[in-house]
């Protein structure tokens, strides 16, 4: 493995078992993704996006081949070797937002710190960065049910960047917004990428994030069928 | 310690929810005391009742005389002579036992006709109302409950009809002289008392008695053909009796214990469904689901703690109040033919209240626990996105 490559797939191949003998959702996947990167997987739907995210997320397993992801094969990590890979190095953004209901927006933020047992001026300290970026300082004391879609997925966005983790996975981040939080939260994105070198990769069908991606891969039907940088 | 943390966090950003779960919890610890409070109350003062006025230090028996049998008493008497000492200086109180109608009102009636000697020591017991001297007519001791199953009053007459020894046919009017209240059923209830002088000579049974009743302390040293029955031994056999009664009580302990049971049921094992997005999240923020399904087992630990400890702070003023003042039950309890006083005083033990902590939390962490093996095997995948799929066995 080279120095600058996050993530590495093998061979990949996933098969969600039915009950008629099983669904091939990856076939043969072959894919490598340096640190830094602003990249996305893009696809009809069912063509495998959200599998591929969860494999490079330690949430699943590849039925064949290999993944491995900062330096760690995801086949051979305990369930919790993977929840600490986690925990440390990776953040995640849902479509719809996942935040804890019964807390405010800071102690959704302050949460991965709390696994993380950082001492509690330095989880203030983080929070407040983390709520600054995405502009909700001043909602610290909200509750999630209190929030927009687009300011609960900017909450989001805080608790997945409040441990500068090394990479975040976001699955179609904006599919339920409209235009203009979208390329608010795009550019909160964008921002950090290119401020902190945090690496993203999203898995979307919007155009929106389509055209800020700087590369491209797109899936059908579980295969690769296109991998494309943006020209500059 | 973060557990806990995530835990007290949880319950308190529920809010009005872990509240109402919470006040659920303790109003049931209180009534589960409380309960068995009142019931420790009516077994402690049935007993010191049914000692003081029937049972004394216990009972001599003719070996014929089963109380659970009482159609028959015909052949269950037997001459006192060679206890006549023990008799006169009123170290045994002989009674005996003969069935008999009454007539009261016209409609006929069956009962027990019990003589006692008027001037008897052991018992607190009003025997001595059967001194008043009437020209013919028995006077007659009752039951309030007796008084109510044949519709008699103070100074009513009646008709007693009985058979003597010899099985010849008798009668002779009755007069109620008085009528205790007791909650001992076992002197009240199909019971008419007269002196016992009086239904020996009507039946011919001179010196003879059914059973005798002991002086706490005295014990016959040749008991001949009487059967000794201990005090305890006769407590305890009604004792038995009454909580086959209140078998009642057991089933309404039940439904609390099952209540308690349904307010943490509802808060944990429905997580799982309701919770299964949040399950999901942790896990992608970075708990193992182990730690996850602990988490959920401490939360409704702690709403059992939570429900006890504010069990404490409502139960104290209520358990104290009712503990020195009684509670009156008045007229309800007279419907049951329960041996109970209209005023309860409950009487609470330290070993039933901790007993009864601990059997309810108990019950909480087992019930808490149930859903541990569930999340332990979520898909943390189908989790997130709120997919009812469980694990298939063997995958990670
Ligand atoms: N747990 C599962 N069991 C069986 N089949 C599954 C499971 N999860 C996903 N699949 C199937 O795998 C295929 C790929 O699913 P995936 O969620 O990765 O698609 P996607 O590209 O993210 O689609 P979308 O754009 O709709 O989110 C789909 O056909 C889906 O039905
Ligand atoms: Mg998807």
């Amino acid at each position: 493995m080279k120095e600058s490559e996050l993530i590495t797939i093998d061979h990949l191949t996933k098969v969600y078992p039915t009950g008629t003998g099983g669904f091939k959702a990856l076939k043969d996947i072959n894919l490598t993704f340096q640190s830094g990167e602003f990249s996305g997987v893009v696809g009809p739907s069912g063509s495998g996006k959200t599998t591929l995210l969860n494999i490079i997320g330690t949430l699943d397993n590849p039925t064949e081949g290999k993944a491995s992801v900062l330096g760690r094969s995801v086949n051979d990590l305990s369930s919790k070797e993977a929840a600490r890979l986690r925990n440390h190095h990776i953040g995640f953004i849902f479509q719809t937002y996942n935040l804890l209901s019964v807390y405010t927006v800071y102690e959704n933020v302050e949460f991965p710190l709390l696994l993380l047992d950082y001492s509690s001026d330095k989880r203030e300290k983080m929070v407040m960065d983390a709520l600054n970026w995405v502009n909700l300082a001043d909602k610290k004391n909200f509750r999630p049910s209190q929030l927009s879609g687009g300011e609960s997925q900017r909450v989001a966005i805080a608790r997945a960047i409040v441990k500068k983790p090394e990479l975040i996975l976001a699955d179609e981040p904006t599919a339920n917004l409209d235009a203009k939080n979208s390329y608010l939260i795009l550019e909160i994105m964008e921002k950090m990428n290119q401020e902190l070198g945090t690496t993203f990769i999203f898995a979307t069908h919007d155009d929106k994030v389509m055209k800020s991606l700087k590369r491209t891969i797109s899936l059908e039907d579980g295969r690769v069928a296109g991998d494309d940088l943006a020209k500059a | 310690m973060l557990l806990f943390k995530l835990a007290y966090r949880n319950i308190r950003g529920a809010g009005l929810r872990s509240f109402l779960n919470i006040l659920v919890m303790s109003i049931i610890f209180v009534l589960i005391v409380w309960m068995q409070g009142l019931y420790e109350g009516v077994t402690v003062q049935a007993t010191t009742d049914m000692i003081r006025e029937d049972v004394a230090g216990g009972h001599y028996r003719h070996p014929a005389y089963d109380p659970n049998d009482l159609v028959d008493l015909m052949e269950a008497h037997q001459s006192y002579q060679p206890q006549q000492k023990a008799v006169d200086r009123h170290d045994l109180e002989p009674v005996l036992m003969i069935n008999a109608s009454v007539y009261p009102n016209g409609r006929m009636q069956s009962a027990l006709l019990k003589g006692i000697r008027p001037d008897q020591a052991l018992l607190d017991f009003p025997a001595h109302e059967l001194k008043t001297q009437m020209d013919g007519v028995i006077p007659a001791l009752i039951g309030k409950r007796m008084a109510d199953m044949m519709q008699v009053a103070l100074g009513d007459e009646f008709i007693i009809q009985w058979r003597d020894r010899q099985g010849t046919f008798d009668a002779a009017t009755a007069r109620i002289v008085h009528i205790m209240t007791t909650i001992v059923p076992t002197i009240d209830a199909g019971q008419i008392w007269i002196p016992l002088k009086r239904l020996q000579e009507m039946t011919g049974m001179t010196d003879e008695a059914t059973y005798m009743i002991a002086r706490p302390g005295f014990q016959l040293q040749d008991p001949q053909n009487w059967e000794y029955y201990s005090q305890d031994e006769l407590v305890h056999s009604i004792v038995n009796l009454m909580e086959t009664k209140s078998s009642g009580g057991m089933f309404l302990y039940l439904i609390l214990l099952l209540m308690a049971m349904l307010s943490i049921f509802d808060t944990q094992v429905l997580a799982i469904f309701k919770r299964r997005k949040e399950i999901g999240t942790l896990v992608a923020l970075g708990m193992t689901q182990k730690e996850v399904s602990r988490l959920f087992t401490l939360e409704g630990t702690m709403f059992g703690l939570l429900g006890a400890a504010l069990a404490v702070i409502l139960g104290i003023p209520i358990c104290l109040y009712t503990w020195r003042n009684g509670i009156n039950f008045g007229p309800v309890m007279d419907s049951f033919n329960l041996a109970v006083s209209p005023i309860i005083y409950p009487i609470y033990t330290p070993e039933m209240i901790a007993a009864t902590f601990i059997l309810v939390l108990f019950l909480v962490m087992v019930i808490s626990g149930i859903p541990a093996r569930k999340i332990a095997s979520l898909r943390p995948t189908d989790a997130i996105a709120g997919r009812r799929i469980y694990k298939v066995r063997g995958e990670k």
